[in-house]
């Protein structure tokens, strides 16, 4: 790589990252401020959103950056840009939530905290380099820790943090050791050329290592199912779900989530993706079959153990947290299907496509849900029960009706958005439905939902509980615009991008496109250049 | 006339949104807003109705993009306006259109929703505008579903009927509401998730095996692309008929329609969800709401996985007679009118299931006019129940008796649609239940002579019930004045107090308004059922054609060779079809 090469890398790079700069600085300055400024909440809330806003106003006037896909840490493609734009919007509703919910000495080291591991989360998703994306998620972490001790109000709750934090620990030292192996296959840490070996080596030299791919692969979805709470690891979410406030849930089931799924897009179903042609048997196959049959298994465990744990809860913050592992596991069947999607498929829905488009949908219909709760929450009337809501139909009609569509669209029923989101994951589990493990994918599909059916219980539970019961003890809530008018919006673009979904379409589609593409490698990777002196074959092709 | 459908479609949702949107209104506001969007949809159902071509086949009323080469292949144009872009084809679509199963359907739903309305009319005074409100939300889903060509669109109507019934229920239902209305949900929900696996796996078949790879949600265009793909030797290949795919598809698109209809096994919601659910709520669950599941059956079911249907018509048939026959004797046992008709609708339901199963035009035809006469006649049955219940407080036939008395209106009501309900000949369960009858003789006799048992224990059932209630010493509960514990009325009514002088409010305008239509109209299709004959005609007509095309095997042979002359089944279907249509001698002899 020529020096100037480098400098221009270097230079795009450093423009592309002007967001998460940005919101570092942003956030340095707040946690700094707050050490010698007795400013109430509302100022260090309005802060971070202005800082917030800033960043999408960055985001969108930046120009257009062509950062070398084989060298650059960083990937500018469809994903990171509307990745990037949803993580800042729902990073704006979570600070609307926060605006009256933190003590105000804490505030500044909150909100601080907050743009800290919005910016983690930019570099996630934007990542296209194992060490890059691993200190992303690191920035993520961290703050998160603090975020969670802040409050430290009781003896649960600290129970709760200390659990978050070592199995936090320990799941980084999982992916640290999964990604170690995974550049030990091809000894290069950039995403897209680590994806082009293994792709072209596919046809004329075969995957060196399936067994070290294999290894590699187990460890970085042990390491990242804790980010989305899959079982194994989903030990920590109802009981940190509970032992915090619902604010920090709001965060915890959303956020760790997005990234944690597109971080397994980018690192394992982009590198290891096989498009299923003509009963090829290679190492890479092998690798793929793999990575279906442990995705698929992770996902049956998780969606049947988080619905059916739900049905017995009374918490709605624990019910809510199981609710987030069933999840979970419907994003899981989406990433199943994205290892059978390689370059030059057929597939009208892509497994990656479904699985943005369902984070897309699942944002707005778990934050607004969690919205609701929290703006109904008082001190003294906290909302912790089931039966807490009864007769809110009654007695606040609008809560009810936000709840509703929230909890409608989490339970899949058209025509909100989360029907979409389910029906894109499921088509995409069905086309993916070719060659040997055609059944496995079918029956995958079918668990989906009789899940989805089973989850529908609990949340209707809850609607029965709001709508059919006459109410108790009035709720007394103490909420601020900020809060409603981030809850309306979720509430309300559940139900609107249900009906014209379109945006959000287009957005997953060009997204899940931009991870498989693999663009002929330019003059500055000379190495791969030398070897590959035309362009690569598509599978569909090299199987023939 | 394809905007006038889409506003017909919408009308109820506009009507909804108003009442919604004012929660506070009264009861007379409320239930005259409702009553005039419910009477402006049927007289916008009734243009579309008189509009209707019934010499053509195809969606009418369908925006196809291009109107000539829809004309010449109806099936594969395209109709109405893309609303989600599939990457490629021609995306999942807002298309909105009419055949004649669906006209037939789509009028039902827009007349039952009058006599809903009436039986709401007294009755409900506790947040009277949410009433309405998911009323005519429910009646937008009904008819958005009978009128879509795009089988995402299709399912998305379909489901979200659930959510207006399921709070029509859960909040104005009786005392077991909050149970009715979670199990209606949860069980219609499982079945219908399962279906749109089904619905998917088509689309993608179609996509992954049609020669152009084509990706397409439009229903026309699925039903004519899937029956063009080699299914026999890919059911050659299975190793059983279990496995070959439209086995495997029919039995998920089955799940959640078999569900909805109610077939045998999977009935147990319904009774509870009648019992519970509002008078309006029960005629549209069993006036409309359960023709769903038949109309699924014949669009996706028969319509595109026939080879599937033909495997598993054995085993359908029983079940639709085991329905038959435990509907009826379940119904001879209740006390409560309401269970009784519930019940009742099971054993007719397994009617209408029956005629679908036996793969022939006739039968088809009988049960798709049939859902037209269920829908009619236990509205009617469930109306007049409403009217009784509001002026006794009870549903328990041993606290009612000699009611003929008290309103003779009623009486005659209740008369003729039990009549009509039990098949007389005459009225209109007749033209519906023999053609059934006479293409499952021609199929399986055993079957057809339990399904006239049950046609038998039908009638039974149904005089008792008019027998207990109509006729006799007048014997009422303990009246409304004193009290409304019913164990008391119960014990005092046993001295038959003919001197009884507690006034009984006669049958109100509304009332009858509700339910002098529907009596015509038993009448009237009893008498003359051909107009509805020549709609659905022509579409049944291609549904049954798919049967012939492909080879069943032996189980429907027969359909496929006219010349075997062991079996009635020529004659019969000849000498009925030459009855009911004069059709030309060639359309008899091609059978």
């Amino acid at each position: 790589m020529t020096p100037d090469a480098f400098l221009d890398i270097s230079k795009q790079t450093l423009t592309f990252l002007l967001p998460e700069i940005l919101l570092i600085v942003a956030a340095s300055a707040i946690i700094t401020g707050g050490a010698f400024l007795r400013w109430p909440r509302r100022t260090w809330a309005a802060l971070s959103a202005v800082a917030l806003l800033l960043a999408i106003g960055v985001l969108c006037l930046l120009p257009k950056l062509t950062p070398e896909p084989y060298a650059a840490v960083v990937a500018n493609d469809a994903l990171s840009a509307y990745a990037r734009l949803g993580l800042l919007l729902a990073g704006l509703v979570l600070v609307a939530f926060a605006h009256n919910q933190v003590d105000d000495h804490r505030a500044p080291e909150f909100f601080g905290s907050l743009l800290l591991i919005h910016a983690g989360a930019l570099c996630v998703v934007s990542a296209n380099d194992l060490i890059f994306l691993f200190v992303g998620l690191e920035l993520v972490s961290m703050p998160t820790y603090l975020l969670l001790y802040l409050p430290r109000r009781t003896t649960t709750t600290q129970e709760a943090v200390t659990k978050y934090f070592y199995l936090s620990l320990f799941s980084s030292a999982f992916l640290l050791f999964g990604l170690a192996y995974l550049y030990g296959l091809g000894g290069i840490s950039n995403l897209k050329a680590l994806a082009y070996l293994v792709h072209w080596n596919n046809a004329a030299l075969q995957l060196p290592q399936p067994t070290f791919a294999t290894i590699a692969l187990v460890f970085i979805m042990a390491g990242l199912a804790f980010r989305v709470a899959a079982v194994p690891f989903h030990f920590y979410a109802p009981d940190v779900y509970q032992g915090s406030s619902s604010l920090i849930a709001a965060m915890l089931s959303w956020l760790p989530k997005a990234i944690g799924f597109i971080a397994m897009l980018r690192v394992l179903a982009a590198v290891f993706a096989w498009e299923p042609v003509a009963a090829e048997v290679s190492n890479l196959s092998f690798v793929s079959n793999k990575a279906v049959l442990l995705t698929a298994v992770l996902a049956v465990v998780t969606m049947t153990l988080g619905n059916t744990v739900a049905l017995a809860q009374d918490n709605l913050r624990r019910l809510l947290a199981y609710s987030s592992i069933a999840h979970a596991g419907y994003l899981l069947v989406g990433l199943a299907a994205a290892f059978r999607n390689g370059p030059g498929g057929l597939e009208s829905v892509l497994g990656a496509d479904a699985i943005l488009f369902y984070l897309g949908s699942y944002a707005l219909m778990t934050l607004g849900a969690f919205g609701v709760l929290i703006a109904l929450d008082s001190p003294s009337r906290p909302v912790e029960k089931i039966e807490d809501l009864a007769g809110l139909g009654r007695t606040h009609p609008w809560a009810a009706f936000a709840l509703i569509l929230c909890l409608f669209s989490l339970a899949g029923v058209p025509p909100l958005l989360g029907f979409w989101g389910k029906l894109r994951l499921f088509q995409s589990a069905l086309e993916a439905a070719r060659g040997d493990d055609a059944t496995l994918f079918r029956i995958l599909t079918i668990i989906g939902v009789l899940n989805a059916a089973i989850g529908a219980y609990y949340y209707l539970r809850i609607i029965v509980v709001m709508i059919f019961r006459e109410p108790v003890e009035t709720l007394t809530p103490r909420t601020g615009w900020p809060t409603i008018l981030a809850t309306g919006a979720c509430a309300s673009l559940s139900l609107v991008l249900g009906l014209l979904s379109e945006p959000l379409t287009y957005a997953s589609r060009q997204s899940a496109q931009s991870i498989i593409q693999l663009p002929a490698p330019g003059a500055a990777l000379e190495p791969t250049a030398a070897v590959v002196p035309t362009p690569m074959p598509t599978l569909a092709q090299s199987g023939s | 006339m394809s905007t006038l459908l889409v506003i017909t479609v919408f009308l109820p949702l506009l009507g909804a949104i108003v009442l919604f949107s004012a929660p506070g209104l009264d009861q007379r506001t409320a239930r005259q807003l409702a009553l005039m969007t419910v009477l402006g949809t049927l007289i916008l159902s009734t243009i579309l109705c008189l509009g209707f071509d019934p010499a053509r086949s195809g969606p009418q009323f369908a925006a196809a993009t291009d109107p000539a080469a829809a004309d010449l292949n109806p099936a594969t144009a395209e109709y109405g306006w893309r609303w989600i872009n599939t990457g490629t084809g021609s995306g999942i679509r807002f298309a909105l259109g009419l055949d004649g199963i669906g006209l037939v359907l789509f009028a039902l739903t827009s007349l039952l929703m009058v006599p809903s309305v009436f039986a709401s009319w007294e009755s409900i005074t506790d947040r009277p505008a949410m009433h309405y409100a998911l009323m005519l939300l429910l009646q937008t889903g009904l008819l958005g579903l009978f009128a879509s060509l795009d089988a995402i669109l299709f399912y998305i109507f379909f489901e979200f009927t659930l959510i207006p019934l399921f709070f029509l229920i859960g909040i104005y239902g009786g005392p077991e509401r909050r149970r009715a209305s979670v199990t209606f949900f949860l069980y219609t929900l499982a079945g219908s998730l399962l279906t749109l696996v089904g619905v998917i796996s088509l689309v993608i078949l179609h996509h992954q095996k049609s020669a152009q790879h084509i990706l397409t949600f439009s229903i026309p265009e699925l039903t004519a692309g899937l029956r063009a793909l080699p299914w026999s030797e890919w059911s050659a290949q299975a190793t059983t008929a279990w496995t070959s795919p439209q086995a495997l598809i029919f039995l998920l698109l089955f799940a959640g329609f078999a569900i909805k209809v109610p077939l045998f096994p999977f009935h147990t919601w319904l009774p509870l969800a009648h019992v519970e659910a509002p008078t309006a709520g029960s005629i549209l669950l069993a006036g409309v709401l359960l023709k769903v599941g038949g109309y699924g059956f014949l669009r996706f079911n028969l319509g595109m996985t026939p080879h599937g249907a033909a495997y598993f018509m054995p085993l359908l048939a029983a079940l639709s007679v085991i329905g038959i026959i435990y509907g009826a004797l379940t119904a001879l046992a209740q006390t409560d009118v309401k269970r009784l008709v519930a019940y009742s609708s099971v054993s007719h339901m397994g009617f209408i299931t029956l005629g679908l199963f036996t793969l022939k035009q006739l039968g088809l035809e009988g049960a798709t006019i049939q859902m037209i006469n269920h829908g009619l006649t236990t509205g009617a049955l469930f109306a007049c129940i409403g009217v009784l219940y509001e002026r006794y407080h009870t549903r328990e036939m041993g606290q009612l008796g000699g009611l003929w008395a008290r309103l003779p209106l009623l009486a005659f009501f209740l008369i003729l649609a039990s009549l009509g309900s039990a098949a007389v000949p005459g009225l209109n369960g007749f033209v519906g239940e023999f053609p059934i009858l006479l293409a499952q003789f021609a199929r399986d006799p055993f079957y057809a002579v339990i399904a006239c048992i049950g046609m038998v224990l039908g009638a039974y059932y149904l005089l008792l019930l008019l027998r207990r209630v109509l006729f006799g010493p007048v014997h009422e509960p303990g009246g409304h004045d004193h009290g409304d514990s019913h164990d008391h009325a119960a014990h005092d009514a046993h001295h038959h107090d003919h001197a009884d002088h507690h006034k009984v409010r006669p049958l109100g305008w509304h009332e009858i308004a509700s339910l002098a239509p529907l009596m015509v109209l038993i009448v009237a299709i009893g008498v003359y059922p051909r107009p509805i004959f020549e709609r659905i005609g022509p579409p049944l007509r291609e549904i049954a054609a798919g049967f012939q095309v492909a080879d069943l095997g032996p189980a429907v042979a027969d359909n496929a060779n006219p010349s075997k002359p062991s079996t009635p089944t020529i004659d019969a279907d000849a000498a009925l079809t030459a009855v009911r249509v004069p059709t030309t001698p060639a359309q008899d002899f091609r059978r």
